[in-house]
């Protein structure tokens, strides 16, 4: 989000120009020789109550941005503000993640939890649910509030300073958990999510899918955070247990007051859970919008792509499904301006075409032609930038007429790549094309609550 | 169904463990006629992919065991008297398209087409239809696929019917190059007709050299070539013929039949629409995105001109973006080659999209068959409404999803009766335990296994009874 933020206080997470970039190491030194720019320039925010969705092809560094906000991965640039909400009437101060210690966020770590993808991954094969759900209890020395007079302890999202004991109403004080009260808080989790207190002495692999997942659930929860991101939480359960995971979550974050950031490629489940859906593209968020408006009125010409793909549960609205052109490129070397500029249907002559686009529709022409002046002409190209050098054999001069006329070509058919031509000079025995200058749009509140990243708005 | 291709007929498969038999499917019934496209749905291990997998045994066999069946293949063969040039017996065609067992009059051998003994007791063969039980009652060939042997399984995998998986990287062999991968289904099931048109090239050649001024020292060796080739097209399985692959200078007769194939690999990558075709070819599959390896897949499935295309999950594991650029690949294919398409797929808006008929399985067993319309719109099956209930919509805003209680059961001791009964909310226990509901047509072309439709209907309220998706108050 750039324009106008509301006071702090009621976000949790303030994210500002967050980059990752990956090192690809080679050479016998293992150098890095290039870097993978996984999240390149993200700013958003997330109000506190709120499940901020974020959606996006695979590699487009959704994953990688919920990561960052635990500090999972090693934050490149940018910062990351955490506005911890007040927990036993203690409030405390903003804190960058971005710059602190990884042992500094180990700690904060407690209140802002992840759900993964795979659980059959993410849960130790060799531990019982018990000590699963048990061993971050222990570790970050979690108390629990336990009546003086009955010994019951005070639900977890009912804790507060003074509260009392909800069966008979006695006094509490708090008090370490291990023991039975660790099993009775593990029990009371278990059975909030929808398992069985004999579940706490069984592996992982006696469980489905979906059970398994309620145990990771169940694990986050028992830290009693106040952040959760789910990423790609339902993707490997089946449509009926999905819907009794995406149900859970709801519950849980009405009860407990979680706020979520909700990962996913499926825009259909975003809608079902997200308040505001964050579209993301090759490292950057090129829409942010409340989910109606993205869903009744999608402004980016990639997000009306998207949502044109899925297919609709539905034979008698059958459509012809939107063909989006190409595939994602690597974000190792990203392209220029827009990133999105070489798929796009809509694309201007400034979106940033760069000179290896030409050297691509260059080396189609010059394969479907062998014959042409053009391929007779073309000994090789090189890309630098908005620069394409093209050299040229034989006959330079008749080379690069064709050359020239192909770029009119283009041009008067109304291709924006050809438009975005600036000049030809000769240089000896070559020929440069220079394109326009472009920079990349950045994301522009075009409505109340629906900003977008487009040069059309 | 007037004009199968594919009948499976009460397939049933079990996999021996240690902890018990599995019995993956329990009587599992799908047909699916010429060009039609058909959606076989539901949640993970619920037999989808055993269901497919089992009728080319490409099951684990042991432990997995077919335990009993039909899956009939409509299969017509070049003719044995003219080799496909044409005579009396298949009448010009070349091809024979008659059941061997009731030689085209379709009645039942065991009963003669009555359907019931001479003692007036019904015929057990044929279930008291008295169509032959070989060909449907069609009088056309079928083969019965479960009965065929290895090498005859071999004839049909890639040819009659093809595959194409879930995972491309899986599918492909990550260190032979694409060309090679495509060639392979037209040199095991197109060597006829691979050797003819090499055989012209060969002449050709062979012309050309003649045709100039001064010979060559290779009219010779092209001449060799074209004794070798014309040998092949005698005997195209000859064990000579793979001899003569690995003596070193001989094999390089081979080199004019893999041109052939290259050539004909480069036709079918261009028919996949795969962007600059001709450097994929000598590509390997690390070197292309997951579309464009499932393009690969989908080119070599269909090189062989399938009559049945199996697609097993075959965008699961692939982006929105490029699901739907695969998903209209198939279709606009299906069009031009007319081959039937049995679709696998856990996810029901694909199903929606591009299906003509639909059977949703559950737990072994088919739950639900009929057209994509009705099953969305008027589901019967108890299942099926809570599983078309629960997938979120893209449009549509809903407080919360309907889902269906509890989880697939273990089919080591599946549940008794009916298979969805523990999680059904409509289930009557005298009933839905213990007796196990058959596949009925409880409306016109839509079949249902489940008691609230055959003759314990009375038992269900008509309000109960009404099809519907199931929504949350």
């Amino acid at each position: 989000m750039t324009s106008a933020e509301p006071a702090s206080s009621e976000h949790i997470f303030k994210v500002e120009n967050l980059k990752v970039h990956f090192p690809i190491l080679g050479g016998v030194l293992r150098r890095p020789v290039g870097w993978v720019h996984a999240v390149d320039g993200v700013s958003f925010a997330i109000r506190r109550g709120e499940t901020l969705g974020v959606v996006g092809e695979s590699g487009c560094g959704k994953t990688t941005t919920g990561r960052a906000l635990l500090r999972l991965v090693r934050v490149t640039g940018g910062s990351i503000t955490y506005f911890a909400p007040a927990e036993d009437g203690k409030a405390s101060s903003p804190v960058d993640l971005a710059k602190l210690k990884a042992r500094d966020v180990r700690h904060l770590r407690r209140r802002i939890q992840i759900i993964f993808q795979d659980p059959s991954s993410s849960l130790d094969p060799r531990q019982l649910v018990k000590s699963i759900v048990g061993e971050p209890i222990r570790i970050h020395g979690m108390t629990a509030l336990k009546c003086v007079q009955c010994g019951a302890l005070v639900p977890i999202h009912l804790e507060a300073p003074g509260a009392t004991c909800n069966a008979c109403g006695g006094t509490t004080k708090p008090v370490p958990l291990h023991g039975a009260d660790l099993e009775a808080r593990i029990i009371e989790l278990l059975e909030r999510v929808g398992l069985n207190p004999e579940h706490m002495f069984r592996f992982p692999h006696e469980f489905s899918g979906g059970q398994k997942q309620r145990i990771a659930i169940t694990r986050a929860l028992a830290l009693k955070p106040a952040f959760l991101v789910l990423d790609e939480p339902t993707s490997s359960l089946d449509v009926s247990v999905q819907a009794q995971i995406l149900n859970l979550l709801k519950d849980l974050q009405r009860d407990y007051g979680l706020t979520y950031m909700f990962i996913t490629h499926n825009l259909s489940v975003v809608r079902h859970m997200a308040d505001r859906i964050a579209v993301m593209y090759l490292g950057r968020f090129i829409e942010v919008a409340d989910k109606r408006k993205l869903f009744d009125r999608p402004l980016h010409p990639y997000t009306k792509g998207l949502l044109e793909s899925i297919p609709i549960p539905d034979p008698a609205r059958r459509r012809e499904l939107a063909l989006m052109k190409g595939e994602v490129p690597t974000p190792v070397n990203p392209p220029l301006g827009c990133r999105f500029h070489p798929r796009c249907p809509v694309a201007l002559p400034h979106c940033g075409w760069e000179a290896r686009d030409l050297q691509r529709s260059l080396e189609d022409a010059v394969r479907d032609s062998p014959e042409s002046p053009l391929a007779q002409g073309v000994r090789d190209m090189e890309s630098d930038g908005v620069r394409l050098r093209v050299r040229l054999k034989g006959d330079s001069e008749a080379a690069a007429t064709a050359l020239r006329a192909f770029l009119d070509d283009g041009a008067a058919k109304g291709l924006p790549m050809y438009q975005a031509v600036e000049g030809m000079d000769r240089e000896g025995d070559a020929v440069v094309v220079r394109f326009l200058n472009a920079k990349e749009p950045q994301l522009k509140e075009v409505e109340p609550d629906h900003a977008v990243a487009c040069y059309l708005y | 169904m007037t004009d199968p291709v594919l009948v499976v007929h009460g397939l049933k498969v079990d996999f021996d463990t240690y902890d018990g038999i599995v019995k993956a499917l329990d009587g599992i019934d799908v047909d699916v006629g010429r060009g039609e496209t058909v959606g076989l749905v539901g949640e993970t291990g619920c037999g989808k992919s055993v269901t497919v997998n089992s009728l080319v045994k490409l099951i684990p066999i042991p432990p997995g065991r077919i335990a009993s069946g039909r899956a009939l293949l409509h299969w017509p063969i070049r003719c044995p008297d003219c080799r496909g040039k044409g005579c009396a017996r298949c009448q010009g065609t070349g091809t024979l398209d008659v059941c061997d067992a009731c030689r085209g009059d379709r009645k039942c051998a065991r009963c003669r087409g009555f359907g019931k003994y001479r003692d007036g007791k019904a015929c057990r063969t044929c279930e008291a239809t008295g169509r032959c039980t070989s060909c449907e009652g069609s009088g056309k060939r079928y083969v019965d696929l479960l009965q065929l042997s290895p090498k005859e399984l071999q004839q049909v995998r890639g040819s009659a019917m093809s595959f194409i998986f879930q995972e491309p990287m899986s599918a492909l062999n990550p260190v032979i190059p694409i060309a090679e991968q495509i060639s392979e289904t037209f040199y095991y099931h197109q060597r006829e007709s691979l050797v003819q048109s090499t055989l012209a090239a060969l002449d050709q050649e062979i012309a050309r050299i003649r045709g100039s001024e001064r010979g060559s020292w290779r009219l010779p060796i092209l001449r060799f070539y074209r004794q070798l080739y014309r040998r092949m097209g005698e005997k195209p399985n000859s064990r000579f013929f793979q001899f003569l692959r690995r003596v070193p200078l001989m094999r390089r007769y081979h080199r004019w039949i893999a041109r052939e194939m290259r050539a004909r690999s480069l036709e079918a990558l261009k028919k996949v629409r795969i962007p600059s075709p001709e450097n994929v070819l000598d590509a390997y599959p690390y070197e292309l995105s997951g579309g464009m390896m499932q393009r690969v897949v989908i080119a070599i499935a269909l090189a062989g001109n399938p009559k049945v295309l199996i697609a097993d999950e075959p965008t699961t594991a692939l982006d929105v973006t490029i699901q739907s650029q695969i998903l209209r690949l198939m279709q606009d294919l299906k069009q031009d080659i007319q081959t039937a398409i049995v679709f696998i797929t856990h996810d029901l808006a694909i199903i929606a999209q591009v299906c003509d008929r639909v059977s949703v399985m559950y737990a072994g067993t088919i739950a639900e068959t009929a057209d994509a319309r009705s099953v969305f719109q008027a589901p019967l099956h108890p299942y099926t409404r809570g599983l078309i209930g629960a997938i979120p919509r893209p449009h549509r805003d809903a407080p919360r999803l309907p889902e269906i209680k509890g989880s697939v059961p273990n089919l080591i001791t599946p549940p008794g009766g009916c298979r969805f009964h523990p999680r059904c909310k409509f289930a009557k226990p005298a009933v839905c335990g213990s007796e196990k509901p058959l596949l009925v047509e409880a409306l016109p072309g839509h079949r249902v296994a489940c008691h609230m439709y055959n003759h314990n209907g009375h038992l269900w309220t008509e309000a109960e009874k009404k099809p519907q998706v199931e929504v949350v108050a």
